[in-house]
Parts: structure tokens; sequence; C-alpha cells
């Protein structure tokens, strides 16, 4: 059983078939970039794996759990950074990190702890009786993640979780990440910049049309578009996308 | 289910939108209001209730100094309305709110902030969780809202001939009734939802009992039971809190058989809420997107080499000259005049007044067009507002803009006035009363300017704009509120000085001069509107 596994995956909108059977999983301890271009079915993906979703066909289960069926069960292990900066505009900085501890029914000192230690990371501690639709974009993102790493995830489901983050805060980000998958968390990130990909990610799937098109290493995924070792991810990435 | 974690999710979502936003920031100010509402509302009952020359029943049948409860009393009677009546028209108008939620719109859960989907939703929690927690955190922001209520406590008072307990039941029940419809929507929305392709077969299905209701009506002239039995409890509840006759007991028998339903339609709600699939819980901006381009897109040129003409075109033409507009115009004035034409065939013949239906039209039709001004606010400050950056950007003249908007609202309104014309010119058989929109156009320049001021003011107080197009917080209603105060009497006036005054001396001549004189006051009013609105806009420093 791998923490991520996604199989057959279809979802239409009206019309638009966005996934047209998406299968990938993701082993314990990877950070896993899934990149593709605009409208490639990234975020439609994300959501379906945090319940977010419903597929039209296809399962998705997040350790072992079906998230459409024991959806609690499932998102117990989960956090979520959303492609949107989306916050409730009229909770402060800690009122919402209480709310969703006490979702996830963590202990308040453990609550408290955790608010201190992240807020700090981002440099945010300033922050924390600021209502959120005061702050910038780029501080509401920070507030996400912190929300998302301070739920003691198994798995970690993020759509462009730096957009936006200035390079100290990056850096922290990764950081964080890092630590964490090295003592078994694992890592779902989409993402547009490449060359973070290449050096971040321990593997990469590209997505086009609503299916994987190419997966493995960075490494691999370059020799698979027959584009040798010096080439940049960006180059693969085009031609395996314009193929 | 989880309980506990619905409570969570009650306190926090009570906070978000009312503690934080409302009752924290403007602490004085609106707990002041609620509280001078709740104690007026109670010191006045107080004090007719000890006040010696209390208007009682028998007093007044030997007709001495009528009260004020008597003569609205009276009127209703004249125009021939009795409790019964009263009863059957309430429960048929929340039959018909039930009609407009089955079959209006798109069928979704709606919640004032994407974050409540986005964020919420993917917690670990089953969505009968977070419908619990969302109906106690609603109920919780009602009943807060309908402290105001008891501002009504001596008019009730005096209405129910001086008993003071149904009087402080009235504000109760009316909070059951704002529950009750909001319950109610919650739980057709649902089921909408549930019906998946079905949903066709319920809308028709609703419409098709409706129109057997309505035929039934229209047979025996009276509203039919079908309409107003399942809303009958409700209705009696409200009704019976002014009534003389009725006891207490009947009030609360009333009452308790509507908490009971309500208590009822929350529990099949959340019952069948974990089989809603979560992407239907949307924030009505998308909401209010989607419809807007389901709206049809028109096809007129924004571009112009005047930057004032374009900016015109953008806040006027765009909608005032659009197809979809004006093909609601023409549906809602042909309506209007199939009914009066009913009206005036059938209307005679089971003995109805026309006299009494034209005092009614004519006390009804500026709270309509009142009630359509407040409602507006929400659109412009979703539609005209939330651009406003992009203009403040580039546009270094707003006059151009301040006056397509000023232009396009009062199109709006008189447009109403029209609507409501057409009705009773026909009844009344009195062309000259399709004037009325002419006469008080002035008036109405006004109108808007005051809300279109108000509602900048209200605009630059909040920080994002666009995140709320139609829902309002509690502060703004309240401000509305002040507005409504000011817009109301203004139209009533009006329409009572045209109605009483110069419709009966109207010669050719006059009427002429009446026209003209109250069409220049209008153009002048404009011009210093769109200069004075121009000016407030960039004082407030709007930029979205
Ligand atoms: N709510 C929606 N309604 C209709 N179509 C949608 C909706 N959301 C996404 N789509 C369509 O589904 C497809 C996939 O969208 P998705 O958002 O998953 O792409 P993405 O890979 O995340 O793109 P991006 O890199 O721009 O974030 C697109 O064609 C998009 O237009
Ligand atoms: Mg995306």
């Amino acid at each position: 059983m791998r923490p991520i596994e996604v199989s057959g995956l279809i979802k239409r909108y009206g019309r638009t078939e966005a996934l047209r059977g998406l299968t990938f999983s993701v082993r314990e301890g990877e950070i896993y970039g899934l990149l593709g271009p605009n409208g490639a079915g990234k975020t439609t993906t994300l959501k379906i794996l945090v319940g977010l979703l419903t597929p039209d066909a296809g399962v998705a289960r997040i350790c072992g759990h079906d998230v459409v069926r024991d959806r609690v069960r499932a998102l117990e292990a989960v956090g979520y950074v959303p492609e949107n900066p989306v916050c409730f505009q009229n909770l402060t900085v800690r009122e919402f990190l209480e709310f969703v501890g006490a979702l996830r029914r963590l202990g308040e000192d453990d609550v408290h702890e955790a608010i201190d230690r992240y807020l700090s990371l981002f440099g945010l501690s300033e922050k924390r009786d600021e209502l959120l639709g005061n702050l910038s974009r780029g501080m509401i993102q920070k507030v996400l993640v912190s929300a998302a790493f301070m739920v003691r995830p198994r798995v970690l489901v993020m759509d462009e979780p730096m957009a936006g983050m200035d390079p100290e805060a990056q850096h922290a980000f990764k950081e964080e990440v890092r630590r964490m998958t090295s003592q078994g968390v694992t890592a779902l990130i989409s993402s547009h910049l490449l060359d973070m990909v290449e050096r971040f990610c321990t593997r990469v799937g590209i997505i086009n049309e609503g299916v994987l098109v190419a997966e493995g290493t960075v490494e691999e995924v370059k020799s698979r578009a027959e584009s040798g070792e010096e080439a940049t991810l960006e180059e693969v990435f085009l031609r395996i996308v314009g193929e | 289910m989880d309980a506990r974690k619905s409570l969570t999710v009650a306190k926090y979502l009570f906070k978000n939108y009312v503690l934080n936003p409302f009752v924290k920031r403007f602490k004085t100010a609106v707990l002041a209001f609620l509280i001078v509402c709740v104690a007026a509302g109670i010191l006045a009952a107080v004090a007719f209730s000890l006040s010696p020359s209390q208007p009682e029943a028998e007093a007044n049948q030997t007709g001495e100094e009528p009260g004020l409860g008597w003569s609205i009393r009276e009127a209703l009677l004249q125009a021939g309305i009795d409790k019964g009546d009263a009863i059957s028209a309430l429960g048929a108008m929340f039959a018909l709110s039930l009609l407009l939620m089955l079959t209006v719109g798109t069928a979704a859960i709606r919640v004032m902030e994407e974050a409540e989907y986005e964020l919420l939703l993917a917690q670990p929690m089953e969505l009968s969780t977070y419908f619990l927690g969302r109906e106690i955190a609603e109920l919780a922001q009602m009943s807060l809202m309908s402290l105001p209520y008891f501002g009504f406590l001596p008019i009730a008072y005096e209405l129910s001939g001086g008993n003071m307990t149904k009087a402080l039941l009235f504000p109760v029940t009316m909070f059951t009734a704002v529950a009750f419809l909001s319950a109610l929507s919650t739980l057709v929305n649902v089921v909408r939802i549930l019906a998946e392709e079905r949903e066709r077969l319920l809308r028709l299905g609703a419409a098709a009992y409706y129109s057997v209701g309505a035929a039934h009506s229209l047979l025996t002239w009276q509203i039919s039971p079908l309409l107003s039995l399942p809303f009958k409890p409700l209705a009696e509840a409200l009704v019976h809190c002014v009534t003389i006759t009725e006891g207490v007991r009947e009030v609360l028998i009333g009452w308790g058989l509507s908490v009971s339903i309500l208590l009822a339609i929350e529990a099949v709600t959340i019952r069948l809420a974990d089989l809603v699939p979560p992407e239907f819980v949307r924030p009505i901006s998308e909401l209010a997107r989607e419809a807007r381009s389901k709206g049809g897109r028109k096809e007129i040129s924004l571009y112009s080499p005047d930057p004032g003409a374009s900016l015109f075109r953008f806040a006027f033409s765009l909608e005032v000259l659009s197809p979809v507009h004006l093909r609601n115009l023409a549906i809602a004035l042909a309506a209007s005049g199939v009914a009066g034409l009913a009206m005036l065939r059938v209307g005679p013949r089971f003995g109805l007044e026309l006299g009494a239906a034209s005092v009614a039209v004519s006390l009804v039709t500026p709270l309509v067009v009142a009630e359509m001004a407040i409602f507006l606010v929400g659109s412009i400050m979703a539609r005209d507002l939330a651009a406003m950056w992009v203009l403040r950007v580039y546009a270094l003249d707003l006059v151009p803009l301040a006056s397509g908007l000023l232009l396009k609202y009062t199109v709006y309104l008189s447009e109403a006035f029209l609507v409501l014309g057409v009705f009773e010119s026909l009844i009344v058989r009195e062309p000259l009363a399709l004037l009325q929109p002419l006469v008080v156009l002035p008036i109405t320049v006004f109108v808007v300017l005051l809300l279109l001021v108000s509602t900048s003011y209200l605009a630059s107080k909040r920080r994002i704009v666009r995140r709320m197009p139609t829902g309002l917080y509690m502060f703004e209603d309240i401000a509305l509120l002040v507005v409504a105060l000011i817009v109301v009497p203004a139209y009533m006036l009006a329409t009572f000085l045209f109605k009483e005054v110069l419709l009966p001396r109207l010669t050719p001549q006059t009427t002429a001069l009446v026209v003209a004189a109250s069409l220049g006051l209008s153009w002048l009013l404009h011009e210093a509107s769109k200069k004075a609105l121009a000016g407030a806009i960039r004082v407030f420093d709007l930029a979205s």
C-alpha cells in the first residue's frame, strides 16, 4: 500500500474532460512533483485527493483509504495547500490555525507550540493577531502552508505552494518539507517552477490533457525524452508536452 | 457525524461572519443600536400598558379616540382583509418562496467565502458534521439579527389589544419564521442536488402542483389551501400575535408546531448531507459570476476614441441596452398588463373592490421600488464597483462613469414604477397613472445618488469588494436600513402627492408643464449628482 494511489481517475466538468483515466502513485517519503501545462488537470487531481471533488470514475486512496467512501480516515492523514490563497477574511491568523487544530483534535498546547514554530519559521510572528483579510497574498500562502504542516500529516498535498512566497520563505519551506519527508511523510506538489522541481523533487510525473505522459526521477524523464543529461527539465517538459 | 467538530465549525464560522467583522469592529455603535431597539421596544410597550388611556377594544367601539392599532385594523378591514385572509395570504407567500427555492437558480449550498469550501471541506469530517455546524452558526447569526424585531413590540402590543405576552412572542415568532425559511432553503437545495438529472422532473412537479393551486385559487377566488396549508402553523403563529381574540395558547400552539417542523427539516437536511458531493458547496461570488455569464454577452462595442464615452458605455449601455434586459422589461410589462386586465375582468365578479386594490397598489409601489433599490446595492458592489481599480488606474475622469451609473439605476427604478404603473392604470382606468415614473423622477435621481454614495462608502470600508457580491455584512444591512428609512417615506410622500393632489387636477397643459418641470429638474439634479458622485468615489478612495 502506498500513501497516495490514484487509478483510472476520470473527471468531467460539463463537456470538458479534465481527467481521462489518470493513474499514478507516490511512495512513502517521496517528494513527488506533478507537472503539466495550464489546464492539464493538476488542480483537479489534487482536489480529488483531498475530497473536494468527486471523480466520475476511478479511485483515489490516501494511506489505503478511499477518499470518497472513507473520507474522514483518508483526510485525517492529509495536510492540504490550495491553489489560490483563499482564507477566512475575518479570522485572525491565530484563530484560523486554532480552528484547524481543533478540527484535527490536536491538544491546545501542541497547537500553540506549532503556531509559534511555523509563524516564526515564516517570519509572521508579528502578524498572529492580524485578520487574514488584511494580509498580502504571499503572507496568506505562508499561513496556509503552516496550517498544512501543523496538522502532523502523513501526506502533504500542495498545489503550487510556493506561489507568491519570497526566496527566504521558499527556502524555509523546502527545508521543512525535506525534514518531514525524511521522517516518512509523503509530499505531492504541483508546480510550474521547473528548475525548482528539478532540484527539489525526488520523482516527477508529467501530466497533459488529463493523462500521465511521463514519470520517473528527473534523470529518467530526461532520458526518456532523449534529450541528454545536460538538457534542462524545461526543455524536456516542452518536448514531452509538445508530442 | 461528529457533534463536537460541528460545534467547532459553528464557533469559528460565527466568529468569522459575525463576531469579528461586526460585533468586534463596530462594537459600540452596533451593539448600542441593538440594545436601543430592544430597550425602546420594551419600554414603549411597558409605557403603553401603564398609560391609563390605553385603547381598549371596547373604548374604540364607543367611538372614543381610536388608537393606532385600531386604525390599522380598520384600514385592513376596509380593504376587505380579515384575519383568515391574512393567514392564508402569509401562508401563500411562504409557499411562493418555496416555489422560488425549488425552481430558481443553481442547486448549490451557498457559502459566503470560498474558504468554507476549499479549506474547511478538506478537513477530516463528514458533510453532515459540516452541515450541523453551519446550521448552528446560521441560527446564532439569525437570532442576533432578530433583535431589531423587538422594535415592533409597541405595534404588536397595540394590535393585540394590549397583550404583553403575545407582544413579546412576536419577535420570537419572527425569528422562527426567518430560521424556518432559511432551513427550508437549505433542505430544498440538498434535495435538488440529490435529484441530479431528475431535478428537471422535480421542478416540473413543483410547477404543476403550484399551477393546480393557483387555478384552484382563481376558481374559488380564495387562496387555495393547497398553497397555504403547508405553512399554516407558521402563518397562524405570526398573525395570532397581533390579533385580539386569540390567546397566548393559540400563538404557542402555532409556534410550537413551527418549531417542531423546523427541527424536523434540520434533521432531514443533516441526514441527507452525507450524500451531497462537496463540490456543491459553492461561494456565492462564483455563482453570481456564473449566472452573469449565462445571461448572454451583449453585442455592444465598448471601444471609442473618447475614454469618457467608453466609460459611460461600460457603466450604462452595456447592461441597460442589452437584449436580456430589454427582454426582461418587456416580459414584466406584459405580465403586469395581463394581471391588470385579469383583475379588471374577474375582480368585480367576485365582489372585489377595485378602489381598495388601487389603494393597496399605491401603498405597495413605493415599498417595492425602495426594496428594489436596497437590493440593487449588492449588485452595485459586485458589478460596478468591483473593477474600480482598473478605472482608477487608467481613467482620470470619473464623471462619465458616475453619470452612467446614475442613469442606469435611475432607469431601473423608473422601470419598476412603470411596470407597477401599468397594472394600476388598468385597474383604475386612468392612463395618466403611467406618468408616475416621470413625475417622481427627481426623487429617483436623488435616491440613486444616495444609494450610490452610501454604497461607495460601504465598499471603501471593506477590504475586498470582490469576495462578497451579494452577501452583505450585518453592519451594511443596518446602514441600508437607515437609507431605507429615507427612501421609503420619500417615495410614499411623492406617490401620495401625485395621486391625491396632482392627478385629479391634471389638464393637458398642466400635464405637459409638470412633466417638463420634472424632466428639467431631474436633468439638473443629474448634472449636479454626477460630479458629486465622482467626487465621493475619489474622496472615499475607492479602489476595490
Ligand atoms: N470548475 C470548473 N468548471 C469547468 N471546467 C473546469 C473547472 N475547473 C477546471 N476546469 C477545466 O478542467 C481542466 C483542468 O483544469 P485544472 O485546474 O485541473 O488544470 P491545472 O493543471 O491545475 O492548470 P493550472 O496550471 O493553470 O493551474 C481545464 O481544461 C479547465 O478549464
Ligand atoms: Mg492548477
